[in-house]
């Protein structure tokens, strides 16, 4: 099976104080995996790192390689990179706060050029987000969180990417937004685009992912097809917030991780 | 990511507006923009009793033909690019075209309004407003769409002067040749000069072309004594080249037609300052005029996006200080007579007062803003001299410059309190609740 997207021995620092520590993920063609970690454990880095904007925090690739269709990413400009088909929902939803709905749209098709297909990708979005169209003309700051999101990802999906990254798609959003974000998600899947999902919210990233790694302060510290993590008492302890006797358990395994 | 859903287009979003032919649509306009002929050849003073009211009334027909044939169908995603494509802004265009027609005849004729007012001044002040309408919407390019905040547009006024001296005067070529030579030189110079936005913004951004605007004064200085001397420069009258005279209402006095008038001059004004703020209006709506608006929201997410951040802030410098210097050159042309001192600092606080009090969205905050700018102050002006208890007060007249500048200033204020929008967003409003008031009981009799 190829894949859409294979980091191989990644190592990431920013100066002298390693981020990334040899992590290897790979995303397979039209899959959908997700990468759990609490604060901290490297998530964003890997973010910026997938999509060259590691150099605006000062930080630096020190081995490794992030290959997609054969090409090594990590030398590419961002550009470069999203017009190769990587789109990405950025943490904390980073819309143009005094952009309309439409316009937030339209910039995140800025790595194309036919008109024509733009538009039919608007339209496209606008049908997998039927709450959109009303608020086509509404300033995008001034939408609610739920909102925010979807345009989010729509703006994503206007570059038409083979891979979406989304970066804490959960964050600050009520967990019925949530879900039928990830429902979503998986519709837009489903059409054949791969997903990386990268979240603090492993029960809801468990249950829609088919593979999944846990990173841990920059290390990869598990990683297994989603199904089986589920069952998986360490990831119930870590993540998912385990019986009464969680709290001993987290900091054990904090310990073996430390160690 | 193919088509994501099978279903039909919902209905809402089919397009429901009947088609009309592109001439009718285009008739107001076209009635609009022949009107001078029309208005020239029956010498037309519209304050001659009843003419006021047939010029009323040609108003409102214009008006109200461009609403009735406008096409519109408001959740069509591909109509919000165009541009006038409501019916009410239809309606505003072809009543702004025909206005804008008429307001040089208008001002030329020899009525004479109660209390001595101002009448024949007026016509310098809407050149200027003209003028400054161009600039300040090239200055809200760079600071308002794209956000860097540049201190160096006085300079390039003085770069359109000294290539319009040095191509009109010294190397005696046509006026004519002068502008796009002034865009092109203010447009290499906008990307040099652009260069430290790449690495500054904001406050520091703005010492950066503070420095700027000092280097090009030094150059500007140096140019203005080895050339001309310290009288300074005078500029020729421009004259309309030979192949335009077929246009109505030209008729070349023995052989060439001089730019020599309040009247002609507005035609010149009128005519550039539309092609640029046109210009403006489009990049704005285009993918590059999005790419600024994101810049300046929110660079990271710009980056993420795959725009071209650097590439953005200097095409946006570019395009800005190139229609900023035509604006100098015309300026300068305009004004005739430029000394060593005739461009300072302060002038890009002018521009500044401009686009704040104007409104930072949009090209009409440029217009508005410039109109309040020149306007006011020759307002009262009026007030101080002609109206009863006010012209008796002596203050008022001896401190007439510090007055000015405290009423002017004390409006911005308000303005800026009362409403952050600038008077650009106080017009969008006011036009919002009229036509919510007009549609109002036509939703009811429809629904």
């Amino acid at each position: 099976m190829s894949s859409s997207l294979k980091i191989d021995g990644l190592s990431v620092s920013y100066g002298p104080i390693p981020a990334l520590r040899n992590v290897s993920i790979e995303v397979p063609e039209g899959g959908f995996v997700s990468v759990l970690g609490s604060n901290g454990a490297g998530k964003t880095t890997l973010v910026r790192t997938i999509t060259g904007v590691l150099y605006l925090q000062k930080g630096k690739v020190t081995s490794g390689s992030i290959t997609r269709d054969g090409q090594d990413m990590t030398k590419l400009k961002t550009r470069k990179i999203v017009t190769g088909g990587v789109a990405q929902v950025p943490e904390g939803r980073m819309l143009f706060p005094q952009l309309t709905v439409e316009e937030n749209l339209r910039c995140g098709a800025a790595s194309r050029r036919d008109l024509a297909g733009i538009n039919d990708t608007l339209s496209e979005v606008f049908d997998l987000f039927p709450q959109l169209p009303p608020l086509q003309n509404q300033l995008a700051g001034l939408l609610s969180g739920g909102e925010q999101q979807m345009v989010a990802v729509g703006r994503a999906l206007m570059a038409k990417p083979s891979l979406l990254v989304c970066d804490e798609l959960s964050l600050g959003l009520a967990p019925l937004i949530v879900r039928d974000l990830f429902l979503l998600l998986d519709r837009i899947n489903k059409e054949g685009v791969a997903v990386l999902a990268i979240e603090q919210n492993a029960r809801i990233a468990l249950q829609h992912s088919t593979y999944a790694y846990a990173l841990e302060v920059g290390e990869i510290v598990l990683e297994g097809p989603s199904d089986e993590l589920r069952e998986n008492q360490e990831v119930q302890d870590l993540y998912m917030g385990g019986g009464g006797d969680s709290r001993e358990a987290y900091a054990a395994i904090r310990r073996e991780v430390n160690r | 990511m193919t088509s994501v859903t099978e279903t039909a287009t919902p209905a809402s979003r089919q397009i429901l507006a009947k088609r009309t032919p592109t001439w009718m649509r285009a008739l107001p306009f076209l009635v609009a923009i022949a009107s001078p002929v029309i208005l020239d050849k029956i010498s037309w003073n519209p304050f001659g009793g009843w003419k006021l009211l047939v010029g009323f009334l040609v108003l409102v027909g214009i008006g109200w033909f461009a609403w009735s044939n406008a096409e519109h169908d408001p959740d069509d995603p591909r109509l919000s690019l165009k541009l006038w494509h409501r019916a009410d802004q239809r309606a505003l265009a072809a009543v702004t075209c025909f206005v804008l027609m008429a307001i040089p005849f208008i001002l030329s004729t020899d009525w004479e309004p109660p209390m001595d007012f101002p009448w024949n001044s007026w016509f310098r002040i809407v050149n200027y407003i003209i003028l400054f309408a161009l600039g300040a919407g090239a200055f809200n390019l760079l600071v308002g769409y794209t956000g860097q905040l540049s201190m160096a547009h006085a300079a390039f006024l003085m770069i359109g002067t000294m290539v319009g001296a040095q191509v009109g005067l010294i190397w005696e070529q046509s006026f004519w040749l002068c502008l796009p030579v002034a865009a092109l030189a203010g447009a290499v110079l906008g990307v040099f000069f652009g260069i430290p936005a790449l690495r500054l913004r904001g406050l520091y951004l703005m010492l950066a072309t503070i420095g700027v605007h000092f280097i090009i004064l030094l150059v500007w200085k140096e140019y203005i004594v080895h050339q001309f001397g310290f009288s300074g420069m005078r500029f020729t009258t421009p004259n309309l080249p030979s192949w335009l005279h077929w246009i109505p209402g030209i008729n070349p006095e023995d052989g060439e037609f001089l730019i020599n008038s309040q009247f002609r001059w507005f035609w010149v004004n009128l005519g550039i300052t539309t092609v640029g703020l046109l210009f403006i209006v489009n990049v704005v709506r285009s993918r590059e005029g999005r790419a600024f608006a994101a810049v300046r929201d929110r660079d990271i997410s710009a980056t993420l996006l795959g725009i071209n951040v650097p590439r953005s802030k200097l095409v946006s410098f570019a395009l800005s200080s190139a229609l900023v210097s035509v604006s100098g050159c015309m300026l300068s042309y305009y004004n005739r007579a430029r000394s060593e001192d005739s461009f300072h600092l302060e002038l890009v606080l002018d521009y500044g007062i401009i686009i704040v009090v104007g409104g930072f969205m949009g090209i009409q905050g440029a217009i508005f803003g410039s109109i309040f700018f020149f306007a006011l102050p020759m307002y009262f002006e009026w007030m101080r001299e002609e109206l009863p208890i006010i012209s008796d007060i002596d203050f008022f007249s001896r401190y007439a410059g510090e007055i000015d500048l405290a009423i002017r200033g004390i409006l911005v204020v308000v303005v800026l309190v009362w409403r952050p929008d600038g008077l650009a967003g106080l017009w969008q409003a006011m036009k919002k609740r009229a036509l919510l008031r007009m549609q109002a009981p036509r939703r009811g009799v429809v629904q």
